[in-house]
């Protein structure tokens, strides 16, 4: 059963893919779509699914992907089943980076600027975390550090946009830290692929390492995987993954929190297992949130980040009272 | 009999204390050597330095003829397994996964080699039965063996317990160092470190007795389990009974 559903979870993010490319505010018939942009001849259906469609559910998988392999690695890293990226306050502190260089308008003078900050944002947060988990053993110290390092990285992000040039820019701004991965295009495509398929990449390889930190560092360095040696690519992988979703679709929130935890049941609590289920979990979770907001009627879409937030919170504070009960 | 484990002039000192100082030490094939000592005496510190989990200030280490310092991690894990005090597991593994992790060494889980020795270790241990059980759900001798059988997964020459017996029954506590000495009798080295002095003097071959992290004494049981040694290191009235190999304690605790 187990090893079956890895391909159908594979399969259900090629479906849901799928629908990505047929829901959205105008309808057109895709088919007709992907032949004009096969024959290369224009039409308004061609440049919605090349221009619109495309890119969103190209970001809306590699996003979610990205963030449950990256919550997956911190749970097993932190060996704390509450930790994920936004929730410790590492998606908030790539965002304040991202918007210093958005403000200072470094981003227009090279691509790679942008990832590169919210990269450098993640990774300062997952070192100041490891740091504090040596300081402030147990699950509810590090939530609190995540908590006050999110309070004061938005804390900051609003002082830096308080400064913004126009209402518009603020407004801009603000949507983007909110959550999304409408408008975008496939030059975004461009800039995270590459970062999310390396931190990809540097965190499947170290899939055993995790599995042996189940049983604390000493026994997994006596098993031949000292933390020292794997510290750096872990982090510089959640780093990539964080930084370059940021970067793309700003902070959306409790995929990496909620993926693993779902498909723990399915493919048991290994971490190593764990985090090549998360790529498609990730994938499938967020394609079908995307694919819910355009669905919603509201005068303005839903941002993709505000649902998965409405999902996450409750989710949350079910994790707490399990564990709760589990004490 | 072959040396399985050579170390010579161990020095470890941290800013607070001289945690090992001039500690020798050769293990070969088929013994048990108990490492006995008060509370802070060095035992696990030394436990940690022959695991090669610690850098030494100075001295020399071997597993197997080869120097440890020149071993890749993953080939010392192969030869060596290492059971920590209070060992601690973080996800709910079942106990079948938990013995797996044994194997993480060889990277062979999946494959029959690996499938062969993790069913070997369920058995030896006595914890086929409960395989499919979350670890967690068991008592604490069951966990104990659970551990053993991931160390004997690894299928290691050399096998480094750190208090094993701890929290156990005396039932238990049998049940684990019974189990200790079969695998010296299968020709591994095996070194633990003990807090039961009665346990050490069944179980060991050869003990070590620490005091703030040299040797007070080594050698045979009844070399090193006397009344003066005891009284130094533990203070207490204390003898060996060579019949029963018990050792007695004759007073409550000297001033």
């Amino acid at each position: 059963m187990t090893r079956a559903a890895l391909p159908l979870l594979w399969l259900l993010v090629l479906l849901l893919w799928l629908l990505e490319l047929v829901v959205g505010p105008a309808t057109i018939n895709v088919f007709t779509a992907l032949a004009d942009w096969i024959n290369n001849s224009d039409s308004v259906a061609r440049i919605i699914l090349q221009e619109v469609r495309v890119p969103r559910a190209l970001l809306a998988l590699l996003t979610g992907a990205s963030l449950a392999i990256s919550g997956a690695a911190l749970q097993g890293l932190l060996r704390n089943p509450l930790a994920s990226p936004d929730l410790l306050g590492i998606s908030q502190t790539a965002a304040l980076l991202a918007v210093c260089v958005l403000y200072f308008g470094w981003s227009q003078r090279a691509w790679w600027l942008l990832p590169l900050a919210a990269l450098l944002g993640a990774a300062l947060a997952v070192l100041l975390l490891l740091q504090l988990t040596r300081k402030l053993p147990g699950t509810h110290s590090l939530i609190l550090a995540g908590l006050a390092l999110t309070a004061l990285t938005s804390a900051l992000t609003t002082f830096a946009l308080s400064f913004a040039p126009n209402p518009y820019a603020l407004q801009e701004a603000y949507f983007w830290l909110l959550g999304s991965v409408a408008n975008r295009s496939l030059s975004d495509v461009a800039i995270a692929l590459p970062f999310m398929l390396l931190g990809s990449a540097l965190l499947l390889s170290c899939g055993r390492a995790l599995d042996a930190l189940s049983l604390g560092e000493d026994t997994a360095a006596s098993l031949g995987f000292p933390l020292a040696r794997y510290r750096w690519r872990l982090i510089i992988g959640v780093a990539c993954n964080i930084g370059a979703a940021v970067a793309v679709s700003g902070c959306i929130g409790f995929v990496g929190l909620i993926v693993p935890h779902l498909l723990r049941p399915l493919c048991g609590a290994q971490p190593g297992r764990l985090l090549g289920w998360s790529l498609p979990g990730g994938a499938a979770l967020v394609l079908l949130a995307d694919a819910l907001v355009q669905l919603v009627p509201a005068s303005q879409e839903l941002q993709l980040g505000v649902l998965t937030a409405l999902l996450g919170g409750p989710f949350f504070l079910l994790l707490l009272l399990q564990q709760r009960s589990e004490r | 009999m072959t040396t399985l484990l050579h170390a010579a002039h161990l020095h470890w000192r941290t800013p607070q204390a001289v945690r090992v100082a001039e500690i020798s030490l050769d293990v070969a094939a088929g013994e048990v050597i108990g490492i006995i000592g008060p509370n802070g005496a060095g035992k696990s510190s030394l436990l940690k330095l022959l695991a090669g989990l610690q850098l030494c200030d100075s001295g020399e280490r071997e597993l197997a003829g080869k120097p440890l310092a020149t071993m890749a991690p993953l080939e010392r894990a192969r030869l060596l397994g290492y059971l920590e005090q209070r060992p601690v597991l973080h996800w709910p593994f079942t106990v079948q996964q938990v013995v797996a992790l044994g194997r993480l060494p060889h990277g062979d889980a999946d494959r029959a080699s690996g499938v062969a020795a993790i069913a070997a270790a369920l058995a030896q241990c006595d914890v086929l039965d409960y395989a499919s059980r979350r670890f967690q759900q068991l008592s604490e001798g069951e966990k104990m063996r659970v551990n053993l059988a991931r160390l004997l997964a690894s299928q290691p020459q050399v096998l480094l317990a750190d208090e094993p017996t701890a929290s156990l029954d005396p039932a238990r506590q049998h049940e684990v160092m019974a189990l200790l000495r079969l695998q010296a009798q299968a020709g591994r080295a095996v070194v633990v470190t003990l807090h039961d002095l009665t346990t050490a003097a069944r179980y060991c071959d050869r003990l070590l007795l620490l005091q703030q992290g040299r040797v007070l004494a080594s050698g045979a049981v009844a070399e090193v389990l006397t009344p003066a040694l005891l009284r130094q290191a533990f203070q207490i009235n204390a003898s060996l009974d060579t019949s029963s190999a018990t050792v007695i304690i004759h007073s409550p605790p000297m001033a």
